[in-house]
This record gives structure tokens, C-alpha cells and sequence, in this order.
């Protein structure tokens, strides 16, 4: 069964690559049963989107906020 | 140096950010810093951050302001950066040093592999909001700022240069594995970070 750790590793791969089957099966029944682990999978793709925001707009406070 | 009670030298900064040296310095100093980072050599790194300038240059009458300016100097100098160390691939590369690139993070996990009590993520519901805060990208460059070297190196290779995986491990001479264990890592602390400095601050203060 597969622990935190090894899961927040493939989902972190997960960004890098398409996980095979058996790894998405492993990490599907670990993410049933662990919620930090959810949480975990929905920031990372969350700092992914912040990051390319920022490279387009790093951030300033003279950002127009209508943008 | 600065001229910050001179209200003519303020306004005249505001349409123009070249006219505040401050202003020039700062970034001129932020993107030296990131460049060298990236590639490993101050003197193309310096190369680059000037031909950035340069390039910004002929469009630097048609800012709206400094965001702009820095947004678009910034843009330039990450396709300089891309280019060079898709070109870097073609030599040997930086020194290999990634054998144990940078400590394993302490605290995130139990010896089993089960998050600690205090590093276990929380929910942050949905945190789109935030990216309209200027406040949160301050905690998110400090945040940035705070992964170590060859941690900060390869993920804003990835996620601000914008490479794709194979690629860095051509630039930087390391193998996928080790890159995964990298961006594992990067991802861990920055998230933990953010988590930590902004995320649970939000919800502390109403």
C-alpha cells in the first residue's frame, strides 16, 4: 500500500509524465482514504498555474487588479 | 540616491520606469540573480540580463508602468535563459552535483511515510482568488526564495523557463530520477510554505 511520501512523489511525477495504469490504480485507492493527500494533488497543480501566472506577471503591487 | 520626496521625479518615474535608477537597479539586480541561477555562469548570465534590457528597450514607450516594464523585461529574459540552455544541451553541461542535490526535507514526513501532524496539507479551498492579491505574490517570491539552490535552480526551470523535463536533464547533466526527486521536493516546501505564510494566516485573520 502505498504511503504518503511515494504519493505525493507520483503525484508530483505526475506533472512530468503520464503515470502508468498500475500507478494511477496505487494512488486512486491511496487518495480514497487521505484527504491531506487530495489536498495535496489539488495545490500542486495550483502552484503550477501560480507559477505561470507569475512568469507572466511576476509580482508587483502596481498590478492593474481588473486584469 | 533615491529621490523619493521629489514629487517631479516620482511623476516623471510613474510614466516612465526607466527614469527611476532605483527602480532599474532592483530589477536589474532580481534578474542577474535568477539569470545566474539558471545558467550557472555570472558572465552569460550578465550577457543575457542585458540583452533583455536591450530588447525591452524598443517598446519602452508604451508602458503602462513599472508592472509592465518588469513583465516584460522578465519575459524576455526567460526566453534568452530558455534558449541558452537548450543550447547548452549540445555541451557537456554544468558539473554533474546532483547525487544528493539538496537535504531531504525534514518534518513532512513520519518514518512510515505518513505526513506529520504538522505538515499533513490542509484544504485551501479554492485558492484562485489569491492570484489577484498583491499581497500573496509577495509571500510567493519569499516563498521562491526560500527553496534551496539546486531545488530553486531546476523548478523554476521548469515552471518559469518553462522546460520540459527531458530537456533539463540534457541542460543540466541529471538523470529524470534524479530531476523527479528535485521538483518532489521543491513542490513539498513550497506548497508547505505558502500553506504556512499565507493560507493559514488567511484564515486566522477574518
Amino acid at each position: 500500500m502505498m504511503n504518503c511520501r511515494e504519493a505525493t512523489q507520483k503525484m508530483s511525477e505526475e506533472l512530468e509524465r503520464p503515470l502508468t495504469l498500475g500507478e494511477q490504480t496505487s494512488l486512486k485507492v491511496h487518495l480514497v482514504v487521505c484527504p491531506p493527500c487530495r489536498s495535496f494533488r489539488q495545490q500542486a497543480a495550483f502552484l503550477r498555474e501560480s507559477m505561470r501566472a507569475y512568469a507572466r506577471t511576476p509580482g508587483d503591487a502596481e498590478r492593474d487588479p481588473s486584469q | 540616491m533615491t529621490n523619493q520626496s521629489d514629487p517631479d521625479a516620482a511623476s516623471a518615474s510613474a510614466a516612465n520606469p526607466l527614469h527611476d535608477p532605483q527602480f532599474v537597479e532592483d530589477l536589474r539586480r532580481r534578474m542577474v540573480r535568477f539569470a545566474t541561477l539558471q545558467l550557472s555562469d555570472p558572465s552569460l548570465a550578465e550577457d543575457a540580463v542585458q540583452e533583455a534590457f536591450i530588447g525591452a528597450l524598443r517598446g519602452s514607450g508604451s508602458f503602462a508602468g513599472r508592472a509592465a516594464y518588469r513583465s516584460w523585461v522578465f519575459g524576455i529574459l526567460r526566453h534568452k535563459i530558455a534558449d541558452q540552455l537548450r543550447t547548452q544541451t549540445r555541451y557537456a553541461a554544468a558539473p554533474v552535483e546532483d547525487a544528493e542535490p539538496d537535504p531531504v526535507p525534514e518534518g513532512f514526513f513520519e518514518p512510515d511515510g505518513h505526513w506529520t501532524k504538522e505538515a499533513a496539507p490542509a484544504d485551501w479551498g479554492d485558492p484562485h482568488a489569491s492570484l489577484q492579491d498583491d499581497q500573496f505574490w509577495r509571500v510567493f517570491e519569499a516563498c521562491l526564495d526560500h527553496l534551496p539552490g539546486q531545488q530553486a535552480r531546476l523548478f523554476m526551470m521548469r515552471e518559469f523557463v518553462e522546460l520540459e523535463s527531458p530537456e533539463i536533464c540534457r541542460a543540466v547533466g541529471i538523470s529524470t530520477s534524479n530531476l523527479n526527486v528535485s521538483l518532489h521536493r521543491a513542490r513539498l516546501r513550497l506548497r508547505g510554505c505558502l500553506e504556512q505564510h499565507w493560507f493559514d494566516e488567511e484564515e486566522a485573520s477574518p
